[in-house]
């Protein structure tokens, strides 16, 4: 397949995947500031979601964070084109993506992306858009689970497929990285270096912008505590949304590329997945609190920067002397 | 003449039915597509008549609306290059087919046939002894003038001698009912995709309707095209071809991306092909795979910076030299502008008879070269009648049509002209056949050509021309231009089987 388009296609499933991530975290959100407008916490709410979504942190007026701007801020985030976290630029760039690998979708995939992309505009000119917002969410979610049912389901699984399946899952291990370590950062005693929080209930959050707090309820009990919720969001192995299982994906579909394309220059690239994969598998709670939660999940984070690195090395950019030599 | 001149044989049509051409025009100078002059539908039109007529106005308006929705949710969307932005705009598109009879339909594919290859032939004699200029049958000067004449063609051989494959001709029907050609786009024509869509979309939207009328089916272009392109290479289907498209903010990217999938050849740009010891590759994900034919998508001028445009970034560095050398396919080839001129375009007759010794079965439209003093003279002192073109221009610019413009316009064209006589070619200004189309609840009569599309491989028996092609309308009412960047819309064209 052409480099640009194992590109495009690698950046298709990276912006759905945030654009995912972005809808979740605001909803979660906004469902939580319901009548706790003015509670302890809130403003640490605020500014975790804000860091959680790589976003600047929010305005401060008198001491506390100014909920009209917060409010404000999260609305650019669903609509404003321009910045490229926010769910309406994610799904611009994931559709420009898509258009250009267009003559490789499946029809019933590029149409789910584009009538997606026109619905959110029709979205963008509703009068009360504050009043319907869960509505308007959810709508969101489903719509863009549904484009990886039709991935699956619609695509040749070759090489495209693949790519955009490691960009899904890239992305997902960095926004629960980014959600952990922005919990810890600003939840945390002593700066996110100790494994306990102030607030054990915005665990629930966390989980819950994972999309997990059922499947913890399963595994642990309905009260959070901080070191399970970390442990299972990095180290659960049938958490979808968890680091760990989600590197073993990259990891898999990887050695599927390399086999695929027949290339020796994935070398590199699979041994940075390989390791990390392996670091996973065998870390327990007990070296995450040894290296601090911050810095092991910024260790992870690093990692997955390499891997994609790697990738436009191996895969989209190569070095054309090296092909000759 | 209107409303009460329009009958049909069914005399229990509804009120409400009648209703809906109330406001249809019918005018002796203009040939219509579905009415004769005497009121009653002509014989290929009589059934979709009926079927107009059994539907109710507000049956049509959802139907319409249900193709626009189809267009929207496909992304088929042509861009526009605004002031400030560019958007992407649906083509719009009539739910009403325009028909052509089998009989009809039969000159028409014999006379492009004979067209296309007498063009070719001479696009290689153009580029290699250049008898026909020695001869006198087409003036030296008129060649070497024009822009699109590319001297580094001079004396390349070009693969099988097809030096334009794939072409889109624009055809209009004169008041006699007779189809004359417009004018010939041998270089990048477009438009085929819409083609196929405004089909693919009317049996979405009109199911029932296409059981009885026997309708040649045009759903195997992808297959012929992809056909023609593999002949031109000695690899034939084992070659690697590729479509070469500007990028996503083409007007006709869409168009791209649709070809690519149909024939199921990668979709490259300029930067993913590279130059190595004058072959060409393109950068996969497994390392470099040489290519062996370019259907390219991008003007001659942009296809090598090193070559032509030195500030382009569509093309590929170094391509021509690998073309000259015969290490690549280009379709079309290098050059084929020169054919397409719109001055070149009035010695077409004089090719065919030259090359063919035969008479051309498609007319031209009488052309007054500005080139040549008593033609310009006449062009000159009768600017409010003619239709005045720049010859390199396209997409319904660079024109004047006299009856409707301004005086300030005609002065401004004189003296263009008088500047640079070579640049500008005169036409009567033509009477376009008008078809029925549904507008805002109404059947109306607006204007329409049509463009069939060629491909053509090496003879006229290896010729393919799908039967139809792309009707253009000018959905603006007594407008004359059909272009999408004007106002111009689509609808599906229909060649009936003889039954």
């Amino acid at each position: 397949m052409l480099s640009r388009s194992a590109d495009n296609m690698y950046w298709v499933g990276r912006y759905m995947e945030r654009s995912e991530n972005t809808i979740r975290l605001l909803r979660v959100r906004m469902n939580f500031m319901v009548g706790k407008a003015a509670e302890a916490g809130n403003d640490r709410g605020w500014q975790q979601f804000f860091s959680a979504l790589r976003q600047p942190p929010p305005a401060m007026k008198n001491g506390v964070v100014d909920g009209e701007a917060a409010l404000q801020m999260a609305h650019d985030l669903t609509f404003n084109a321009d910045n490229e976290n926010s769910v309406t630029g994610c799904i611009h760039l994931a559709r420009t993506n898509a258009r250009s690998v267009r003559s490789q979708l499946s029809s019933q995939l590029w149409e789910h992306i584009n009538r997606l992309y026109l619905r959110l505009h029709s979205w963008q000119n509703h009068q009360n858009w504050h009043q319907e917002r869960d509505s308007f969410f959810r709508e969101m979610e489903s719509s863009v689970s549904l484009f990886q049912g039709l991935a699956l389901s619609s695509l040749l699984h070759d090489e495209g497929w693949l790519f955009i399946q490691i960009g899904v899952h890239l992305e997902r291990v960095f926004s629960v990285c980014s959600l952990l370590e922005a919990h810890f950062r600003h939840f945390g005693i002593d700066g996110g270096n100790e494994m306990e929080t102030l607030d054990p209930l915005n665990g629930i959050g966390v989980l819950r912008a994972c999309n997990s707090f059922e499947s913890y309820c399963r595994v642990y009990d309905p009260r959070p505590e901080t070191q399970f919720v970390a442990t299972f969001l990095l180290l659960n192995a049938y958490l979808p949304n968890s680091a760990r299982f989600n590197v073993n994906q990259i990891a898999d579909l990887l050695k599927q590329v390399a086999g695929a394309t027949e290339t020796r220059r994935a070398g590199d690239l699979n041994r940075i997945a390989g390791k990390l994969q392996a670091h996973l598998q065998y870390s327990q709670i007990d070296d995450v609190i040894e290296a601090g939660p911050r810095a092991f999940i910024t260790d992870i984070m690093d990692s997955c920067n390499q891997i994609h690195d790697a990738l436009y090395e191996t895969y989209f950019n190569y070095e054309i002397e090296d092909v000759f030599s | 003449m209107a409303v009460n001149r329009v009958t049909t044989q069914d005399e229990t049509v509804s009120e409400s039915a009648i209703n809906l051409f109330s406001n249809y025009a019918l005018d002796g100078t203009i040939f219509d597509e579905m009415f004769q002059e005497n009121g009653r539908p002509r014989l290929p039109y009589q059934k979709l008549l009926q079927s107009i007529l059994e539907l109710q106005a507000s049956e049509l308006t959802q139907r319409q609306q249900a193709a626009d929705l189809t267009f929207l949710n496909r992304g088929i969307t042509f861009t526009v290059y605004g002031e400030d932005s560019t958007i992407e705009r649906i083509f719009p598109y009539d739910i009403l087919p325009r028909i052509i009879s089998e009989q009809e339909w039969d000159k028409i594919d014999r006379g492009l046939c004979q067209r296309i290859h007498a063009i070719n032939l001479f696009l290689r004699d153009v580029y290699h002894e250049g008898r026909i200029l020695q001869e006198g049958k087409v003036p030296f000067d008129l060649i070497y003038s024009c822009r699109n004449y590319q001297r580094e063609m001079r004396g390349v051989k070009v693969s099988n001698d097809v030096y334009t494959s794939i072409v889109g001709s624009d055809l209009v029907r004169l008041p006699s009912g007779e189809f004359a050609v417009l004018e010939d786009n041998l270089r990048v024509p477009s438009g085929v995709s819409y083609m196929l869509a405004n089909r693919e979309v009317m049996t979405q939207v009109f199911p029932g309707m296409f059981g009885g009328y026997g309708i040649k089916p045009i759903g195997h272009y992808g297959q012929a095209l992809l056909h023609q392109l593999q002949t031109l290479t000695p690899k034939g289907r084992d070659a690697t071809i590729v479509l070469l498209t500007p990028g996503i903010f083409n007007s006709a990217y869409f168009e791209h991306t649709f070809l690519a999938r149909v024939m199921g050849i990668e979709l490259v740009e300029g930067a993913d092909l590279l130059i190595h010891d004058g072959f060409v590759y393109m950068r996969t994900t497994s390392g470099l795979q040489r290519v062996d034919v370019i259907y390219r998508r991008i003007d001659d001028e942009f296809v090598d910076p090193l070559h032509f445009h030195q500030d382009s970034v569509l093309g590929v560095p170094g391509l021509f030299n690998a073309y000259r050398a015969g290490n690549i396919t280009l379709a079309n080839a290098i050059g084929t502008g020169i054919a397409d001129d719109k001055a070149v375009y009035a010695f077409v007759p004089e090719m065919i008879r030259y090359y063919l010794g035969e008479e051309p079965i498609l007319q031209n439209i009488e052309t007054y070269l500005c080139l040549r003093d008593d033609e310009r003279a006449y062009v000159l002192d009768n600017l409010d009648k003619l239709v005045v073109k720049a010859v390199g221009e396209s997409g319904g610019y660079g024109m004047l049509i006299g009856p409707y413009s301004t005086a300030k316009e005609r002065e401004d064209f004189r003296s263009q002209i008088q500047a640079e006589p070579r640049n500008f070619i005169a036409q009567p200004t033509l009477s376009l056949s008008r078809a029925p189309c549904f507008i805002n609840g109404n059947v109306v009569s607006r204007h329409v050509d049509l463009r069939p599309f060629i491909l053509y491989g090496g003879e006229q028996e290896n010729t393919i021309i799908v039967p139809g092609g792309l009707t253009r309308v000018a959905l603006r009412e007594g407008s004359l231009v059909v272009n999408s960047s004007q106002g111009g819309g689509s609808k599906d064209t229909w060649v009936l089987q003889d039954i």
